[in-house]
């Protein structure tokens, strides 16, 4: 959005995370941060790359850990070193990078960075104010500590599956893992919290991140409700209590959709002028919330009937105009052209070495006086040599040898 | 560096907290409610400011039976625990003068006014800065502060729509389907959470304050990361395709959401290392009962490619058998028996399943809460994130309407006298 800041010290300037993220979660929460400006070094090998590096789709459909835009959008903004963790030299050199660092954040099942021996006490040693946040999926204690999963599941048990989809139908869910884009904007507050407390107070702390725990602050209203009253709330299609008429309407053109809410009598008064005000809505009843969600089946007749020879982009414009609210249902290709994120510049091009020119998304925020700079993906180990020689402080000849014996596989 | 807190601050609220001192003056109607909760869970002081008729939010749905207006509403019982409350008419030049008085006192406010609303009521950021040098001042709004749909009337499901998340969501033989419990602001609340911290970390190292600007759109856009990415990648339109998984080349599609005894379960086959997880374990459960198919007997996991192998194989082989095998368990009972298997066939929770789940119960993650409007206690998920010594944590109930007017005014100075007055004039 315009009005954003480009010069000005980044908010995370000097900040440094290293990262043992793999799949969304944990790299997307520091991706973010590196938009920010925390320097961020992601620790991964060949050996046993980060999931998503291998994730559709690929540019040109060609199959390379470096070429999966997958990866790449949510990979933004940071380095890449190509660490193997099994060899006692990879895992010194994971505690040296610690040791210079201001956060660690890991995305494995409870007990993985222990078993590497680089569990949170592990690390305390050579970092004693360190701040590390672990997210797995149900948190570092209880039965369920060391229980595999990821995100499309995760948003199934954290209660947000069911509430997506038909009354007459079975939950379809929201697309894909919704959790982990859920999950990454709360682990990201925890840490930017731990490190204003580590800046008061000279204390790190540790961040036990269950993913479920986040998931359910998303449907914490219908838990309330449930706790108390015992009511299960159930998935409405797109209607909702507080607005009628409400849905999704069919346009001209191959599956082409506009979404239309009327919240309030304002709205609905605006909705019958753009309507040219026929006759049925003149009736009194619908004038008011009541009447219209009783009524919510003919609106929704009404409604599409009216839409469906209409270009999408031409009813948003025309209720817009009188103020009912109204949105095109944007695809892959639209995204690209919205006029709102072209202005906001929200995307920006950037040339991969191994994918070319690919977009890449900016965070849902901006600062006045800091700026915020996406940078493009990491290939895998990218920067391995830089980090090892610069910040670790290995002269040339000892980087050699490591190569060779296999520390950076 | 070591000292405690930085004095000039607000008390400690509820015990420690990684944000505890700061004090956030939170102004928003629905958009905000969840960032102010997240930042109250970390120990800010966060004082909600309601119009004297109460803010609207406290009109959504659900309520609870029995309790009047205005503090009926769960919705608003869910977003805004831990929270103080005062009321305050911006509109009159009292209360302008009277948030001028403590916004002083506030290291952050939180709006979500549509942009040019704080201007119209003489609250500009600069005028807030007179009277709070450096103070961080956060929007909560649709499409940010500026641009072509700035003034764009919306809803959760008109942002769900122009995010490009709708159209990727729902049955292909019906139109694209939201959530039916509105997610836009909870996503743009968190973020605007994140920004609030953010920018006191950046003020305390530098001395600085600024604005910060939430776009809901481009917090909702990051959700359905699927579509932007496969038109980038390949110039292909991702289109809906309900509770199920298509894989290239062969378009092979199998199930994320199947029938069990009871209700639904979540499980998804994979092919390669993913699925290897899962399927062999599964196998053997489903072989232990009599159940598994020869050809997923026979089958060598890790190198199964779902869409590379054709879709009535795949069907025949292994969606016709494990459908069959899950439709005769409970949700419950393949969960159990799927934990103890490392099968990860999840349920689908509906909010009892939700409230049901033992690991929540072993974590002690649920908080019980009385409020002074209810009989029976609330109950509330609990810490987004756990620490020793409980450094985020739900702080209490939401305010009732006006709670702690006395207190808040009263710490600026106005006496019993002046307050009565002003709640005559219907500025408090």
């Amino acid at each position: 959005m315009s009005g954003q800041s480009t010069g000005g010290t980044p908010v995370l300037n000097g900040v440094r995370m290293v990262e043992f993220g793999w799949a969304v979660v944990g790299p997307l929460t520091t991706s973010w941060a590196g938009g920010f400006g925390a320097e961020v070094i992601k620790v991964e090998t060949r050996s046993r790359p980060d999931i998503i590096r291998s994730m559709t789709p690929f540019k040109g459909d060609k199959v390379d850990l470096d070429n999966s835009l997958f990866f790449g959008r949510e990979n933004a903004s940071k380095k890449s070193i190509a660490l193997n963790l099994k060899h006692p030299r990879g895992r010194e050199l994971a505690l040296k990078l610690v040791a210079q660092a201001d956060v660690v954040l890991d995305s494995y099942t409870a007990g993985v960075m222990a078993n590497w021996g680089l569990g949170y006490q592990d690390l305390l040693k050579v970092k004693p104010d360190l701040i590390m946040l672990s997210s797995c999926m149900y948190g570092q204690t209880g039965a369920l500590r060391s229980m595999p999963g990821y995100g499309v599941p995760l948003t199934a048990i954290s209660g947000l599956t069911h509430l997506c989809g038909w009354p007459d139908r079975p939950p379809c869910g929201p697309y894909g893992s919704y959790t982990d884009y859920l999950v990454p904007r709360l682990n990201l507050l925890a840490i930017i919290s731990a490190l204003d407390h580590r800046r008061r107070t000279g204390r790190g702390v540790y961040l036990d991140a269950a993913q479920l725990e986040a998931g359910v602050q998303f449907v914490a209203p219908a838990l309330v409700d449930c706790a108390l009253t015992g009511r299960i709330a159930q998935r409405l299609g797109n209607r909702g209590p507080q607005a009628a008429p409400q849905g999704v309407y069919a346009c001209a053109g191959q599956d082409r959709w506009v979404a239309i809410s009327v919240l309030n009598d304002d709205q609905w008064q605006g909705l019958v002028a753009a309507l040219g005000s026929p006759a049925w809505a003149q009736d009194p009843e619908l004038a008011r919330l009541e009447g219209r969600l009783a009524r919510a089946e003919e609106l929704d007749r009404r409604l599409a009937q009216w839409a469906a020879p209409r270009q999408a982009p031409e009813v948003m414009a025309l209720l817009q105009a009188h103020q009912v609210p109204a949105g095109v249902a944007n695809d892959g290709r639209d995204l690209e052209q919205d006029p709102q994120l072209v202005f906001d510049r929200y995307y920006t091009r950037q040339e991969h070495p191994v994918m070319g020119q690919v977009h890449y998304a900016a965070h849902s925020f901006e600062f006045s006086a800091s700026p915020q700079q996406v940078d493009r993906s990491p290939c895998l180990g990218e920067h391995t040599q830089e980090i090892c020689l610069g910040l670790l402080g290995l002269d040339p000849d000892e980087y050699q040898r490591l190569e060779q014996e296999g520390v950076f596989k | 560096m070591g000292q405690e807190l930085q004095p000039g601050f607000a008390p400690a609220v509820g015990g420690p907290g990684l944000l505890a001192g700061y004090r956030v003056l939170e102004l928003s109607g629905q958009e905000g409610l969840l960032a102010g909760k997240l930042l109250a869970d970390l120990g800010a002081e966060v004082i909600k400011v309601e119009p004297p008729g109460g803010d609207p939010a406290r009109d959504i749905g659900p309520f609870a039976p029995g309790v009047a207006a205005p503090e009926a509403s769960l919705f608003w019982q869910a977003l805004n625990a831990g929270k103080r409350g005062v009321t305050l008419g911006l509109e009159r030049p009292q209360g302008r003068e009277l948030f001028l008085a403590l916004a002083a006192t506030a290291d952050a406010v939180l709006e979500s006014y549509p942009p040019g609303h704080l201007d119209k009521l003489g609250l500009d950021y600069q005028t807030l800065c007179q009277a709070r040098p450096e103070l961080i001042l956060v929007s909560v709004t649709p499409f940010g502060q500026e641009g072509p749909y700035r003034d764009f009337a919306v809803s959760d499901l008109v942002i769900w729509a122009l995010s490009g998340l709708l159209y990727i969501c729902g049955d292909p033989d019906r139109p694209p389907v939201r959530i039916s419990l509105p997610q836009s602001w909870m996503h743009a609340g968190a973020d605007a959470a994140t920004g609030t911290a953010m920018a006191l970390f950046h003020r305390g190292r530098t001395g600085q304050g600024q604005r910060v600007a939430v776009s809901a759109l481009r917090a909702m856009e990051r959700v359905a990361y699927a579509a932007h990415i496969l038109w980038d990648a390949r110039r292909r339109v991702l289109r809906r395709q309900g509770s199920a998984l298509r894989i290239p080349p062969l378009g092979t599609t199998t199930p994320l959401i199947w029938p069990c005894a009871d209700g639904f379960v979540a499980f998804y086959l994979f092919g390669g290392q993913m699925g290897a997880v899962s399927n062999p374990a599964l196998t053997k459960w489903m072989d232990d009962e009599g159940l598994a198919s020869q050809y997923m007997k026979d089958l060598d996991w890790p190198r199964l490619n779902l869409g590379a192998t054709p879709q009535e194989e795949v069907d025949q082989g292994i969606v016709r058998p494990v459908a069959a095998f899950f439709a005769r368990h409970t949700q419950r009972e393949l969960w159990d028996q799927g934990v103890r298997r490392r099968v990860m066939v999840y349920p689908v929770n509906d909010a009892a399943g939700v409230l049901a789940e033992a690991q929540l119960a072993e974590r002690d993650f649920w908080v019980r809460l009385a409020h002074p409007a209810f009989a029976q206690e609330l109950t509330l998920p609990g810490p987004f994130v756990k620490t020793a010594d409980k450094l985020c944590q739900v702080r209490g109930p939401a305010p009732t309407l006006g709670q702690h007017n006395q207190a808040v005014y009263a710490a600026l100075g106005l006496d019993q006298g002046r307050l009565a007055e002003l709640g005559r004039a219907g500025v408090v």
